[in-house]
């Protein structure tokens, strides 16, 4: 073979090479009309035409398709709505920073280091009184712009199967005002569950979040910087992790979702668990698909502190792409804001608003979800300020050129849970993962 | 790889003859022998089948029986919603045919070159064809996400962001194409390509009217093997693509997985609406992949 080789590569040399020219043409030819295809990757609308950016799931996105059909109507500007995957969205943004062709307007997760001086001021909106968009979750640099307005606000909240709870003759607290604490809660979810033979007294979605706001009703304030930046947790947040440590016995909680990513949400709708700690989100999904059972909202415990974690559900942020594009942007998201039509996007999308003194009128037909929306809409006033630390503390984070790309807390719980490290360790190591990624 | 040492159509031929004389050679002690073989066949079979089945049927579930127990394997109802649901929910048949495009030119450009670079390693004797071999192989030893960043400056600087040519092109050679062709063509004796020769065969004529027709079980399976991987693509045309109107069949389905909820009827729904084309490709083609096992352990 090799003299067969050798001898047919000599050949290529001489009189080959002449036929393989028209063949190399072809192939360039092939990979300039790819390039061809290539539009210029010019960034940015015009006055009359913009890209927004959202990520949400079906019907969940109706709310904006309403208001851009009606901005169009009202302005005359067409707003092309795209709705990016979740999984990927960051990544899709910071490669669309590179490629200098961001969007106008995007409803995004979280900021960004590498894209965030290239938002447009926002602060004409939210300082406009008649909106009266709540200035704690606004996303503020040093100098007072303002960079991110949220489109509207989550909070972690706790869900019951009510038909166990009636079955097993235990009561709830009725108003958050009359709330119970963690460990009557857990007492009582237990007795439901021996007495109606349930498989788990509570799933516990398997989120730092969901974490967060349960420490918070305990007293501690979870992994918190001091003013040098360096990040610590107190006592009661040790005393209230170990706690939650503690209750994943594959009795009160299934080991599995911490450990092994188990789906809590679909866990809970199987109807063979008592209770459900997520939040808000969870209330338009549960009110179609939750048939075989009843599930009522109940107020979110408070060992003795009353609160949870909020956040911004999307934050609204516009690129400066060009002068005509970013005026047009920003007159779109202060048309947004107007009361009349972000109350309009609230009802139809079933959000929580960021601005006060609305009154939404959901449209859901199932009694619970309207008694759920009406419960959070009571609470959030009533929570205590660390329940928005989390969310301002992560703006600050990136306007100094950091972000936590990872929060160490599922891993290292996960670990903890498993027997593989105590929970002391645990702690440990988050708080110095979030010293690495973002302290000092 | 010790499957493809002999030539592909002789195994063919021979395949075919074995099968013909096994009834009349048939007897129970051939009988004993393979009635535990094909009940473990079977049972593998099951194994594999069942949670697609399950899957297939709960896409036809209403939300709220997902999760309710008893579970069941049937559906009590059978709706359609949940495919209505993920059907209206984007706009995915011109998905479809975006995802279309770019599989069916990219499979025919990846075999194409495959065919060609596997054909030039295996019969062309230099020392600089053994180094790009080895350029070829190290691709396959970095993980995609590694490349990633780079390969993006690289395809955005050629201006194929946001075009189909920006997910076409990095897509075409794959290491596995080449080693597939490159180890089928060893195989081919080089007396074949002497006697073509002393008939008065040209190079590329070589190429063209021997090579390439000896080579189509490899070109068929690599052309399944191509199209399954563009069309299971997500991230690359995510990054890339930024018209809606561009968006692949992948993007439309992880679109309805949200930040903190799920809604399952509707990705079930989804899901089997973009498993189907995928099939349909493997029935058509699925005679000519000869051996499964080419596949094992390999990446695109």
């Amino acid at each position: 073979m090799t003299t067969v080789g050798v001898r047919r590569s000599r050949r290529l040399g001489r009189g080959g090479m002449r036929r393989l020219v028209p063949l190399a043409a072809v192939a360039t030819a092939g990979a300039l009309l790819l390039s061809a295809c290539g539009s210029g990757s010019g960034s940015g609308g015009n006055a009359k035409s913009l890209t927004f950016w959202i990520s949400t799931v079906p019907g969940q996105d109706a709310g904006w398709k309403k208001l851009v059909a009606q901005y169009k109507k009202e302005a005359g500007v067409t707003v092309k709505l795209v709705n990016i995957p979740y999984d990927g969205y960051p990544t899709k943004l910071h490669n669309a920073a590179q490629a200098n062709s961001l969007p106008d307007v995007a409803d995004v997760p979280a900021l960004d280091p590498i894209w965030s001086s290239k938002l447009i001021d926002l602060s004409s909106i939210a300082n406009n009184k008649s909106y009266n968009i709540n200035a704690n979750f606004l996303a503020k640099d040093s100098s007072g712009k303002v960079l991110a307005i949220p489109s509207d606000v989550t909070a972690s909240g706790l869900f019951i199967n009510k038909t166990l709870f009636k079955k097993a003759g235990v009561d709830v607290p009725a108003s958050p005002d009359k709330t119970w604490t963690w460990t009557d809660f857990i007492a009582a979810a237990d007795k439901v569950r021996e007495k109606t033979g349930a498989k788990y007294s509570l799933t516990f979605d398997q989120s730092p979040s969901r974490l967060r706001a349960m420490v918070y009703e305990m007293g501690g304030k979870y992994v918190h910087a001091d003013s040098s930046g360096k990040f610590s947790v107190d006592a009661a947040t040790k005393k209230a992790v170990k706690y939650f440590v503690g209750l994943n016995d594959d009795k009160t909680m299934p080991k599995s979702v911490w450990t092994s990513g188990a789906d809590p949400s679909a866990m809970f709708q199987s109807g063979d668990v008592v209770a459900y700690w997520s939040g808000v989100w969870q209330v338009p999904a549960f009110a179609d698909s939750i048939k075989k059972f009843d599930w009522a909202s109940v107020p979110t415990p408070a060992q003795p502190v009353q609160a949870s974690d909020v956040n911004s559900g999307g934050m609204m942020v516009g690129f400066n792409n060009n002068g005509a594009a970013a005026t047009a942007a920003q007159k779109f998201m202060s048309w947004v804001y107007e009361p009349k039509n972000y109350t309009e996007l609230v009802e139809t999308s079933g959000f929580l608003p960021v601005e006060g003194g609305l009154n939404p009128k959901y449209p859901f037909k199932s009694a619970a979800a309207q008694a759920a929306f009406k419960l959070y809409n009571e609470e959030i006033p009533l929570y205590a300020p660390i329940s928005g630390y989390f969310n301002g503390a992560q703006t600050n984070w990136v306007l100094k050129g950091k972000s936590l790309t990872e929060d160490p807390t599922k891993t290292e719980l996960g670990k903890a849970i498993n027997g593989q490290q105590s929970v002391d360790k645990a702690l440990q190591n988050i708080v110095d993962g979030y010293n690495q990624a973002v302290g000092g | 790889m010790t499957t493809t040492d002999t030539p592909r159509p002789v195994d063919a031929d021979s395949a075919r003859t074995v099968s013909k004389k096994r009834p009349r050679k048939g007897n129970s002690g051939e009988l004993r022998r393979a009635v535990p073989a094909t009940t473990l066949l079977w049972i593998l079979a099951a194994l594999y089948g069942l949670p697609v089945l399950w899957f297939v049927l709960s896409s036809f579930k209403p939300a709220g029986d997902l999760f309710s127990l008893p579970l069941t394997v049937l559906p009590h109802d059978p709706t359609l919603s949940g495919y209505k649901a993920a059907w209206d929910s984007a706009n995915f048949s011109q998905y479809f045919i975006n995802t279309a495009i770019v599989c069916v030119i990219t499979t025919i450009l990846t075999v194409g070159v495959s065919c060609c670079t596997g054909y030039a390693l295996a019969k062309y004797n230099n020392r600089w064809l053994k180094f790009f071999f080895i350029c070829i192989l190290a691709t396959t030893m970095l993980p995609s996400e590694v490349m990633l960043a780079p390969e993006f400056l690289v395809v955005r600087d050629l201006g194929l962001y946001n075009s189909f040519g920006g997910i076409i092109l990095p897509a075409v050679l794959t290491a596995t194409g080449c080693f597939m062709f490159r180890q089928f063509f060893l195989t081919v004796p080089d007396e074949l390509v002497e006697a073509a020769r002393i008939d008065g065969a040209r190079e590329l004529s070589i190429f063209m009217r021997i090579m390439v027709p000896i080579s189509r079980p490899i070109m068929l399976t690599l052309a399944i093997l191509s199209f399954q991987w563009r069309w299971n693509d997500y991230i690359w045309p995510l990054l890339m693509l930024n018209d809606p109107n561009k968006f692949t069949v992948q993007i439309g389905i992880q679109s309805l997985v949200g930040a903190q909820n799920i809604n399952w009827s509707v990705l079930l729904g989804g899901s089997v609406i973009s498993m189907i084309p995928l099939i349909l490709i493997f029935l058509v083609f699925q005679r000519y992949v000869m051996s499964a096992d080419i596949n094992a352990g390999l990446k695109d």
